[in-house]
């Protein structure tokens, strides 16, 4: 009888722990670091996930339950003027726009290339072409885990806004 | 007759001094007490100490004369430090006549490199090294500072604060503090980077010297002894004695005080070695110790009570009445506590307190009244003119202190604005350049924190707009333009250069945007320090936005719209004082609240034609 008292608190303690302590455990999965080295197209091709937090799925028009994933592909592979690639990408729901809702389906180009100045902050570029052309405003972080699993985070900032700060939008992590 | 005895008179004086000059040897260290050694390491450093002796003294102020020290060979001791290499130590016995500061402890540290060749330094504790901390100086053997930081007597290390450029002789290791310098960490600042302080340290080194070939780790010998412990030890009781001999102490109550306060002796002891003794330290030190045992309740347990206990003095509570108010005995201490959390600029801290008692010392309060706070209006135009640090740090303690005022006497805050933060706004306010076009950081910095100026609103908050040409832009009449030029900023220049690639590649057309916000964090406040940066310093986060406005066959035209908001959260969010980290300042509306820092934003709007 005792037993099974023990067992339904434990079951409890278990259950709340990891509802409540979800956000840590994610984000020390998560802690990355910029790859500051030029990355090649082959590193960056495979298939990545992004589950929102909750502020990232508010601001994305999406559902915390969403699994969103990203397929960057080797379809229509071609080398630009400046030396850098280009390429197909896939994403089950279109969400590389901040505070546009549209949330459906798409497939556009991706480029990548690498910038070697100086005093630069992101020196791999990362885009991805969006359904309004050459919109952007949000900035694609290449990034690198503790494991070495590589990350396409995007990032913005509002400044004198709610967030009033730099924070990530999205959080996609490679998985194949 | 008289004649002649006159001309021979002069003629002796003459040949008098030309002989006394002539004959007169160079004052080379005599050793009393030099004995005939025998240790063969101990023979080594007594040739060492010679030898640099020898050597012509610096005439640096901050440097010393080895001529003035005697080592005490009678009580030299031999350890060997973490490298299994033995090490001599040698207590300098300073001679009081040519004393240039008087240091608590002075010995020379010895050791032999695979040569066999001597390799030392002199170590100079200024305070007790014995308890808490103490500054301790590194010489090379000829009297030069290279290496100036804190020795803990708990932990018994040494953390550098202050390195000489020069060779590098980097010395790596932890562990004793003493037998080794050790590395620090590359963000290690010193001073503010405005004043022309701000000295990165990524590395200790050592200034070039004949006798101390540099590099090798464990060439440097293990000061002092074998445990970071002095070889002559100073006990309490000696302490006390001097102390009270100094003071010249009689009444029992203070002799008992001082009995059970050691922490007391200690710090006193201090105080009168960094000052030299001087009649007014030891006046201070007589007035301490008598307001001490008359308060026994003063705590001087916690840290920075001594700054504290100058402040009182320095202030003279008891010319102030605090008729006005009927909590301003609590205020008057809250006050000081605040001032003595912020730092050890006891000046400065005297100056608001000081401002700040006169207001408080009003009985009432009309329009006919001002408070003249005449210090502080010349010292807050002083700070303006040195840096936004430092006018940061002003204007933080007067928020502290008089939000502290507002809080405890809810209804005084229109009194505060009116009767103290206008007149000293309306003072500031003739120092600020307000044409955005040829404004600089500082004037955006002081038209922040002091809320001066009128700005269209924007999104809610006043903005200062600043466009193409201005100088904050352009760099043009700005200190350090390649570091503080708003177009030279990593964040503009990662975004010309990337879209320079996206337009050649036809990815980004006409109507394209692209947007960066810059990330202001730990690191990047420390490298902004190390750069001098006053641009980020001031920015902290910002987003910017670029929009394609024309693009031809191989040069496109960009507009830049970057956007910031000064507020007190993130002018503090760094701040760190000698105590810790004290908190972040809430922010708020410019015109609300105390008439400090409400939120101002700031618009840079350019456009600039890229080609490829």
């Amino acid at each position: 009888m005792k037993n099974k008292y023990l067992i339904v608190i434990m079951g409890v303690f278990f259950a709340l722990f990891f509802t409540s302590c979800h956000d840590i455990l994610t984000n020390l999965d998560n802690e990355t670091e910029m790859v500051t080295d030029s990355l090649s197209y082959k590193e960056l091709i495979g298939t990545y996930t992004f589950v929102p937090k909750d502020y990232q799925a508010k601001i994305l028009h999406i559902e915390t339950k969403d699994t969103i994933i990203l397929k960057i592909t080797s379809d229509s592979l071609h080398t630009t003027k400046s030396g850098g690639y280009s390429g197909k990408y896939e994403i089950n729901r279109m969400i590389l726009v901040k505070h546009i809702n549209y949330t459906l389906p798409y497939k556009n180009d991706w480029y990548l290339d690498f910038l070697k100045e100086k005093n630069i902050l992101i020196p791999n570029i990362l885009n991805f072409n969006q359904n309004i052309k050459n919109f952007s405003n949000i900035s694609y972080e290449i990034r690198k885990d503790t494991s070495g699993v590589l990350h396409i985070i995007g990032v913005t900032g509002d400044e004198g806004g709610e967030y009033n700060e730099a924070f990530e939008v999205f959080n996609f992590k490679k998985t194949k | 007759m008289n004649s002649i005895f006159y001309r021979l008179s002069i003629l002796l004086i003459l040949l008098s001094t030309v002989i006394y000059f002539s004959c007169r040897k160079e004052n080379l260290p005599t050793q009393p007490n030099e004995l005939k050694l025998t240790n063969p390491l101990a023979i080594k450093a007594q040739e060492w100490f010679k030898e640099n002796s020898a050597l012509p003294a610096s005439t640096n102020k901050r440097d010393i004369n080895v001529r003035d020290y005697t080592p005490d060979w009678n009580h030299y001791k031999i350890d060997t430090n973490s490298k299994g290499v033995d090490v001599i130590t040698v207590p300098l016995n300073n001679k009081p006549a040519r004393n240039k500061v008087a240091a608590y402890y002075t010995e020379i540290g010895v050791v032999l490199n695979k040569d066999g060749i001597a390799l030392g330094m002199v170590k100079e504790y200024v305070g007790n090294p014995y308890v808490g901390e103490t500054t301790l100086k590194l010489y090379t053997g000829s009297g030069r500072l290279f290496a100036v930081g804190l020795y803990n007597a708990n932990t018994k290390k040494f953390t550098p604060v202050m390195a000489e450029s020069g060779s590098r002789g980097v010395v790596n290791g932890g562990g004793n503090p003493h037998d080794r310098l050790m590395s620090v960490p590359n963000t290690y600042m010193v001073g503010d980077p405005e004043s022309g302080g701000g000295i990165p340290l990524g590395e200790v080194t050592i200034k070039p010297n004949p006798t101390i070939p540099t590099g090798n780790v464990g060439d440097l010998p293990t000061p002092p002894g074998g445990n970071g412990v002095p070889s002559n030890p100073i006990t309490p009781a000696v302490i006390l004695n001097r102390l009270v001999a100094k003071l010249n102490i009689t009444n029992t109550n203070q002799l008992a005080y001082l009995t059970a306060h050691p922490e007391v002796v200690e710090a006193l002891d201090q105080y009168l070695i960094n000052n030299q003794n001087s009649q007014e330290s030891i006046d201070f030190g007589k007035w301490a110790v008598g307001y001490l045992t008359a308060n026994p309740d003063f705590n001087t347990l916690k840290t920075g009570w001594l700054e504290k206990l100058l402040l009182i003095k320095s202030l003279d509570i008891t010319t102030y009445q605090f008729t006005s108010l009927s909590d301003k005995n609590s205020m008057y201490s809250a006050i000081v506590d605040i001032l003595n959390e912020e730092d050890n600029n006891t000046e400065e801290n005297e100056i608001v307190a000081e401002a700040v008692f006169e207001y408080m010392n009003v009985s009432n309060y009309s329009s006919n009244y001002s408070v003249k706070m005449t210090r502080l209006k010349q010292h807050t135009k002083n700070a303006i003119t040195k840096s936004i640090i430092a006018t940061a740090k002003v204007a933080r303690k007067l928020y502290l202190v008089l939000n502290r005022l507002a809080e405890n006497n809810p209804g005084t805050i229109n009194n505060i604005n009116t009767y103290f933060l206008d007149p000293l706004r309306s003072e500031v306010n003739s120092t600020v350049n307000f044409n955005p076009q040829s404004m600089n950081w500082g004037d955006l910095f002081t038209i922040w924190v002091f809320e001066l100026g009128s700005f269209p609103s924007a999104n809610g908050v006043p903005t200062i707009n600043i466009i193409t040409g201005a100088n904050l832009i352009t760099g043009i009449s700005i200190s350090n333009p390649s570091t503080n030029a708003f177009k030279n900023l990593s964040t503009i220049v990662t975004l010309r250069e990337r879209n320079r690639i996206l337009l050649q590649n036809s990815i980004k057309n006409v109507g394209g945007q692209d947007s960066l916000y810059y990330r202001y964090d730990v690191p990047e406040y420390y490298n902004s320090l190390v750069e001098r940066s006053t641009a980020n310093i001031f920015l902290g986060s910002f987003n910017t936005r670029i929009t394609i406005l024309a693009k031809g066959s191989n040069s496109a035209t960009i507009l830049f719209l970057s956007e910031n908001v000064s507020s007190w959260e993130s002018a503090t969010r760094f701040i760190k004082t000698e105590r810790g980290n004290v908190g972040i300042i809430d922010n708020k509306a410019r015109g609300t609240g105390l008439h400090l820092g409400g939120n101002v934003g700031e618009k840079f709007t350019w456009t600039e034609t890229i080609t490829w």
